[in-house]
């Protein structure tokens, strides 16, 4: 149990560089550091080579296959698995396929899955242990950590990727001693990153508003960005370097790089949404009271699914389930919500009781209190609460609106003579 | 980033196959306090644990009921003797039924200590105030324990006490002794009187009338319930002490106890890590506000 | 303990009162109007069967063994509706025999698809279904069992799900509160990783404002959830009532036959429903 803290204090300073380097920037999403390499080009046959060279190297290769007509992540065999010629149209809480140009393979943009589901499973066995005599005997701990390369991670994915790194303390000088994750530390060490820039942006997305898109600058091993005939090609750290030196790869003419930045470019024009996120925390730190959150009250269905889909939502539950005979105990984590009653109940009953208080929280928590917590946005702009409300409720408009409502704010329910002078000493 | 939050001075939280182990703990004795309330008195398995256990006033530990569940309860205890733990306990969930029904002899679980403890260093050289209601009381102990033990570090002391009837006062014994020997100032009020109560009636605020507060040289340290919080640390202000010397407890749903379940989440703050105990002026914006 | 702390406290812990030999709980399954689904899913439990059979004594099961133990039972599971006036006066005997009362299923706790007759003239069916009607004996309602008794504990679905009976009976056994989620099915949806019906492919789901517990069964196989599971927590039916009629140009009596249906007669879905069928006749 000691040498556990022991070996946990050594790594939190062995990361000492790394996490002096992430906090430079406590407010902004951009975060400068080590230049990724110069760009490559990758022949689009070689797509295939990528994958085979990673399952060679023992990687379950992950990417964006088509469920059900949803872009999901699956594991995939080859390049053929990918959703070829297939883009999407994503709207406030509706989301479908449509045929898009056949001779491209990343043309859709986020889909429901994050790369969240793989670090931070929904659902995952902590321990299982019983009763021994004196003490607890543990029968079984955490399954292993799957070796697993994400292909097709979309920069907001990266965004939200070091967003939960400082939840989860690898990059969190706040943080108090025995809480950096282990289970998610070895999963972010292990697991393999090959980003896709985003060339086709969908109707929901707004990474530009935050910097953390379209264009993916740092957190991955490789990055691709797609044009017609092949990928340019650029590696993000020593481990895709080394691929990257394994792969079929040449050098770009100049017409490939400056079309794939005119590809940014117009990315860049053409985000779905916008947020307008100046200010945005002193605003919602004046928006405690507003009749606004009465308004949302109306619309929301405390159905939890923006949390669900958030790539950086994090709250969980821990939960105790034994067998019938109450011997065998298995402690079981799952993604909790903060929209459902049980999340804040006490003996007192619950903290946040009404649906405005819950998607307050939510909101706010995003865009305010999260700077506070973890020194950067919990939003990094993907959309994907947007399209995934049932009801269509638009993070963006939800902001916006609360900066035009100029209603004046409810009485406080503290009384006004707290800080006054009145009563004198007795 | 949150202010405020002394991360250094914390004990060493305990807690087996990192976080979320508990370790094993026995009930050596139980002691009923009143119709609900329990105090447990536990001790570690493991030798090593109990030399190696520390808390600080008003830190809490997840107690574990083994194939039942946890819940987060202050430790009661004197922090000069942490080898043996102390949790008063009101009995009304399945967590503190299956302690109670383990009974002494039990074997139980222990994660912490966890929490932000009472600001024992900035107490020193000051009048202190102490509030409690209810169950309230057992936050505090340790507190009161840390200042019998090194009495001349501190002024004047006031135990303010509020609880339903004479028979629900917690630490009942105790509450005597302390007054007995003169070190500490207690003055109980209960809503309920019986027939042999001779002491104040009515809600613990009211004792402040029977006090004279120098508002400056002053610290003070409330635990109750919600209404009890918002009231006594208002009627401080209002007497003019500075909402930096006006510290609260407060009580949330706690599962993790170290700032990564979100469960306990306040305004900005995670109460197990940036609390329980919070100085007013860190929250004073939105304290008191509804369903935060 | 009235005393301040000793650094040395006994060294040994109080002795352990011997254990007692130990008895099993009894366990008693009834069935009220329904279709047996419900005791089904406890016989479904193949794997666990035996460990169950071993951890509780099967006082009263009649799907299951003939042998009726006397009562007084620790556990009853009552499958069913209240229907006829023989049961209404068999659920007060039921109740004090059973410490602890289980309503499992919909009937149990909704009424169940024959509650649908709450809003109907039970005497026409009668008179066109059956060759002798005088020979019914049916209440006007048929109601949930919480409507007559005081129950402890409600599961939901139609039927259960078994998984969630058996942390029930775990949890009972233990003495601790089962795991038994509140919150709505999106939530067990998205953690399963399922592809949102509602949102990709237009379908009217009740997920939203339906218990989780079925393990999205539905939604699984690309169906939308049509609640069996009941009303979640504080459902908000109006909101996706209205995002129905909105952007799917569905009619308001197509969304009163969605809500009533399995629980159409428990208290959110039931008030929901009526709405819905005013609003349907006003347009008419």
């Amino acid at each position: 149990m000691l040498r556990a803290v022991a070996r946990r204090r050594q790594r939190a300073a062995a990361s000492l560089p790394n996490r002096d380097a992430a906090m430079k920037g406590t407010t902004a999403m951009v975060v400068s550091h080590a230049s990724p390499g110069a760009p490559r080009f990758l022949p689009r046959a070689a797509l295939a080579d990528l994958v085979t060279l990673l399952q060679d190297e023992g990687f379950t290769v992950v990417g964006p296959t088509v469920v059900d007509g949803v872009v999901m992540y699956r594991p995939i065999d080859s390049p053929d698995d990918l959703p070829h010629g297939v883009n999407d149209v994503q709207q406030r809480g509706t989301y479908r396929l449509a045929e898009g140009d056949p001779e491209l393979t990343f043309e859709f943009a986020s889909g429901p899955d994050s790369p969240k589901r793989f670090l931070f499973p929904p659902q995952q066995q902590l321990m299982q242990f019983r009763v021994q005599g004196e003490g607890f005997e543990v029968t079984a701990g955490p399954p292993d950590v799957p070796k697993i390369a994400l292909l097709g991670v979309r920069p907001c994915d990266l965004a939200a990727i070091r967003v939960q790194d400082r939840v989860f303390g690898q990059d969190d000088p706040a943080t108090f001693r025995c809480e950096s994750e282990p289970w998610y530390e070895q999963a972010r060490e292990q697991t393999l990153l090959v980003a896709v820039n985003c060339t086709s942006p969908g109707g929901n997305c707004f990474c530009v508003s935050w910097g953390t898109g379209p264009e993916a600058h740092e957190g991955f091993d490789l990055s691709l960005t797609e044009l017609r005939d092949g990928f340019i090609c650029r590696a993000g750290s020593p481990r895709g370097k080394e691929l990257a030196a394994k792969l079929p790869l040449r050098e770009p003419t100049r017409t490939e790089l400056d079309l794939a930045e005119l590809l940014m470019n117009r990315a860049c024009e053409h985000m779905g949404r916008a947020l307008d996120t100046a200010s945005v925390k002193e605003l919602l730190e004046q928006k405690r009271e507003d009749s606004h959150w009465d308004e949302v009250a109306q619309r929301c269905l405390s159905c939890g699914n923006c949390t669900m889909v958030c790539p950086t939502c994090f709250c969980s539950t821990v939960t105790d389930v034994t067998d019938l005979s109450g011997e065998e105990t298995t402690r079981v984590r799952s993604w909790e919500s903060c929209f459902t009653h049980q999340f804040s109940y006490t003996v007192a009953g619950p903290g946040r009781d009404s649906l405005r208080s819950r998607y307050r929280h939510w909101l706010r928590h995003k865009l305010c209190t999260w700077q506070d917590q973890f020194g950067v946005s919990g939003c990094v702009g993907c959309g994907r609460c947007i399209t995934w409300c049932p009801v269509g409720i638009d993070i963006t408009q939800e902001v916006q609106a609360l900066r035009n409502d100029s209603t004046s704010l409810p009485a406080p329910i503290a009384p006004a003579c707290a800080f006054s002078s009145e009563g004198s000493p007795p | 980033m949150i202010a405020h939050v002394d991360v250094d001075g914390r004990p060493e939280p305990i807690c087996g196959m990192d976080q979320w182990m508990p370790a094993p703990a026995r009930i050596l004795a139980v002691q009923t306090e009143n119709f609900n309330t329990r105090t447990f008195r536990l001790q570690f398995v493991d030798p090593v644990l109990r030399e190696q256990f520390r808390f600080a006033p008003g830190q809490f530990n997840m107690l574990y009921a083994p194939g039942v569940g946890e819940a987060a309860i202050s430790i009661s205890s004197d922090p000069a003797r942490p080898g043996v733990i102390d949790h008063t306990i009101r009995v009304v969930g399945s967590v503190t039924r299956a302690v109670d029904a383990a009974g002494p002899g039990g074997l139980v679980g222990l994660r912490g200590p966890f929490g932000k403890p009472w600001p024992m260093k900035q107490m020193e050289g000051h009048n202190l105030v102490i509030v409690a209601g209810g169950i309230g009381l057992a936050p505090l102990r340790p507190v009161i324990y840390s200042i019998l033990n090194e009495r001349d570090r501190y002024r004047r002391v006031v135990l303010l006490y509020g609880c339903r009837t004479p028979e629900d006062r917690l630490y009942a014994h105790e509450l005597e002794q302390w007054e007995d020997r003169g070190a500490i100032q207690v003055l109980v009020t209960v809503d309920n009187a019986t027939a042999a109560w001779t002491g104040p009636v009515g809600v613990v605020t009211n004792l402040l009338k029977r006090l004279r507060v120098s508002a400056q040289e002053t610290i003070v340290l409330v635990c109750g319930p919600k209404i009890l919080n918002r009231v006594a640390a208002w009627k401080f202000l209002q007497l003019h002490v500075p909402p930096s010397r006006v510290y609260v407890s407060l009580e949330r749903n706690m599962n993790c106890g170290f700032g990564r379940c979100g469960h306990c989440q306040y305004d900005k703050f995670f109460v197990c890590r940036d609390g329980p105990v919070f100085c007013f002026a860190d929250i004073a914006d939105v304290f008191a506000k509804e369903e935060i | 303990m009235a005393e301040a702390p000793t650094a040395e406290p006994a060294a040994e812990p109080a002795a352990q009162p011997a254990p007692e030999p130990r008895r099993r709980p009894r366990l008693a399954v009834y069935k009220f109007s329904s279709c047996d689904g419900c005791q089904l899913q406890l016989l479904n439990l193949e794997d666990e069967l035996l460990a169950l059979a071993d951890a509780v004594e099967i006082a009263y099961f009649l799907e299951a063994r003939r042998q009726e133990l006397p009562p007084p039972y620790d556990v009853g599971l009552v499958e069913g509706s209240i229907s006829t006036p023989e049961e209404e006066e068999r659920i007060q005997t039921v109740r004090r025999n059973c410490k602890f009362l289980v309503a499992i299923g919909a009937c149990a706790t909704s009424g169940g698809i024959q509650s649908l007759r709450n809003w109907a003239n039970v005497e026409e069916f009668t008179r066109h279904v059956y060759a002798r009607p005088q020979w019914i004996k049916s209440l006007e309602t048929a109601t949930p069992i919480a409507a007559h008794v005081f129950v402890d504990f409600e599961l939901h679905g139609c039927p259960v799900n078994p998984r969630q009976l058996l942390e029930l009976v775990s949890a009972l056994l233990n003495h601790r509160r089962p795991n038994i989620p509140t919150h709505c099915l999106c939530i067990e949806c998205k953690r399963r990783g399922l592809p949102c019906v509602l949102s990709a492919h237009g379908e009217p789901c009740l997920g939203p404002i339906t218990q989780a517990g079925c393990g999205a069964l539905c939604p699984a196989v690309g169906r939308a959830c049509y609640g069996c599971f009941g009303p979640m927590e504080q459902p908000r039916i109006g909101a996706l009532g209205e995002r129905f009629a909105q952007a799917q140009q569905r009619p308001p009596a197509e969304i009163m036959r969605m809500i009533r249906s399995f629980n159409g007669y428990l208290e959110p879905f039931k008030q929901a429903s009526d709405h819905y069928e005013r609003q349907a006749a006003q347009q008419d």
